[in-house]
């Protein structure tokens, strides 16, 4: 039997699919997010099409040098900071328990290496990585570069086998830092955002503060997701705020860019059910 | 309208916008992209049947939002905007590039920063990245002109002329 054409008139098919737009709308992010990542699961393959061609044209080729490459310089940099602050931290808690026999807390707790699938850079910041809640991957742990030793983003969402990431330089990004000066004990607390593009900012820091260009910044310490404060950046550029003149307004120059990873690795505490099933 | 290769058109597109194809032709360190959905919603606005606009709007509203990071908001604004669109098919000309890139231009901008204000109110996270699309929404319009051409093609395939019907009026505008 021919199937027999049903006519809806527009008005009504308009009123009905809006309707439906306004239902999916108002469901719960909790719940709809899977669909994006099902769409991405689906189309994997070809959502990382261009994605090497990309990296090669952000890769810079430079002639050898008498001069350390700039590469190099960065990771050697950022390890030394690293150290460093982990070294004063140690050092503190030394002097506060030193009757009290510590066991030296590890940086992290675990990685989990990471595929980068696919990248957005318009008016979000936004990594896919191909591992998910299975890997122990949830919201709100933090992402490091590939050599794992300065922080690129945080985990929006996770679904069972891929995860979102919210890079640093996202204007909607906002995370606990801490500005710290080479040899100097004093640190600094403030909210680092992104600026949309490719450096993140940090404001409403008084000007009695000490911070000048070239201060390093952390990433807080967060019990549970950051054992220890990791790199993130230095402080670019320091001037007062054109609305607020009694604040900093300071700019934020990561070490690392994000899209020009590959890899990377998200901080995964042991007190996770993951780990507890391991 | 052939619904089939419709959507394989359509997620074509939406794969081309969630994936790195596009940061290839993308300006600003990769940050400012024609949005290839947009120019497909113009196009079939303007150019399907009232009904078949319609379900084309949402159908590329929806995936646009499965595309990206939050369900919900491109449905409603682009297919608000689509259908809106489809209604002014009598008396809106868009053989001239010129005219294609202007309503290309003005449907990004408002129904991109619709749709960021409906994924604000629903996640609670703003991107303050106007400039951003607003830029991307004058890509958009600069490549209209370019996949008209390109679509004007397809459209043989996804409409083929019923024998004994002529194109009507509303065609000719197109």
């Amino acid at each position: 039997m021919a199937a027999r054409k049903i006519h809806v008139a527009p008005g009504t098919l308009f009123l009905a699919l809006l309707i439906a737009g306004f239902i999916l709308l108002w469901l719960p992010q909790s719940l709809t997010y899977h669909l994006n990542f099902l769409f991405l699961r689906v189309f994997d393959p070809l959502l990382r099409l261009g994605r090497q061609v990309e990296l090669e044209g952000n890769r810079t080729h430079s002639a050898p040098h008498e001069s350390i490459d700039p590469a190099e310089y960065y990771k050697l940099k950022k390890a030394y900071e690293n150290l460093s602050i982990q070294y004063q931290t140690l050092h503190r808690d030394y002097e506060k328990l030193s009757r009290i026999r510590k066991e030296v807390p590890l940086p992290w707790a675990g990685l989990v290496l990471a595929q980068i699938t696919s990248s957005t850079r318009g008016a979000r910041h936004e990594l896919i990585l191909n591992r998910g809640a299975d890997h122990g991957v949830a919201a709100g742990q933090m992402v490091l570069s590939e050599s794992s030793d300065s922080v690129i983003g945080i985990v929006q969402e996770a679904s069972a086998r891929m995860a979102r990431i919210r890079l640093l330089t996202d204007s909607a990004q906002n995370l606990e830092v801490r500005i710290r000066r080479n040899g100097s004990d004093r640190e600094y607390i403030g909210r680092l955002t992104g600026d949309g593009k490719n450096a993140c900012r940090i404001s409403l820091l008084s000007r009695d503060y000490d911070i000048r260009p070239g201060d390093m910044v952390f990433a807080a310490a967060r019990p549970g997701v950051l054992e220890t404060p990791l790199v993130i950046g230095e402080c670019s550029q320091v001037r007062p705020d054109d609305e607020h003149p009694l604040l900093w307004d300071i700019s934020v120059k990561p070490f690392d860019d994000a899209f020009a990873q590959t890899v990377v690795a998200v901080i995964v505490p042991l007190t996770t059910e993951f780990e507890k099933k391991k | 309208m052939r619904w089939f290769l419709f959507i394989l058109i359509i997620l074509t597109a939406a794969i081309l916008e969630a994936g790195n194809l596009l940061n290839l032709i993308a300006f600003g360190q990769g940050q400012i992209r024609p949005s290839v959905l947009i120019i497909l919603l113009v196009y079939f606005s303007l150019r399907a049947a009232p009904e078949q606009a319609i379900i084309a709007s949402f159908a590329i509203g929806l995936t646009a939002d499965l595309a990206g990071p939050v369900m919900g908001p491109n449905t409603v604004c682009l297919g608000l905007a689509g259908s809106l669109l489809a209604q002014t098919q009598g008396f809106l000309s868009v053989r001239r590039p010129a005219f294609q890139a202007l309503i290309v231009f003005l449907t990004a901008l408002l129904s991109i920063t619709a749709s960021h204000w409906l994924a604000v109110l629903k996640t609670s996270s703003a991107n303050l990245a106007f400039s951003i699309q607003i830029s991307n929404a004058l890509y958009s319009a600069a490549a209209a002109p370019v996949l008209w051409p390109m679509l004007n093609f397809l459209w043989k395939f996804l409409c083929p002329p019923v024998p004994g019907r002529t194109p009507g009026t509303r065609i000719s505008h197109v």
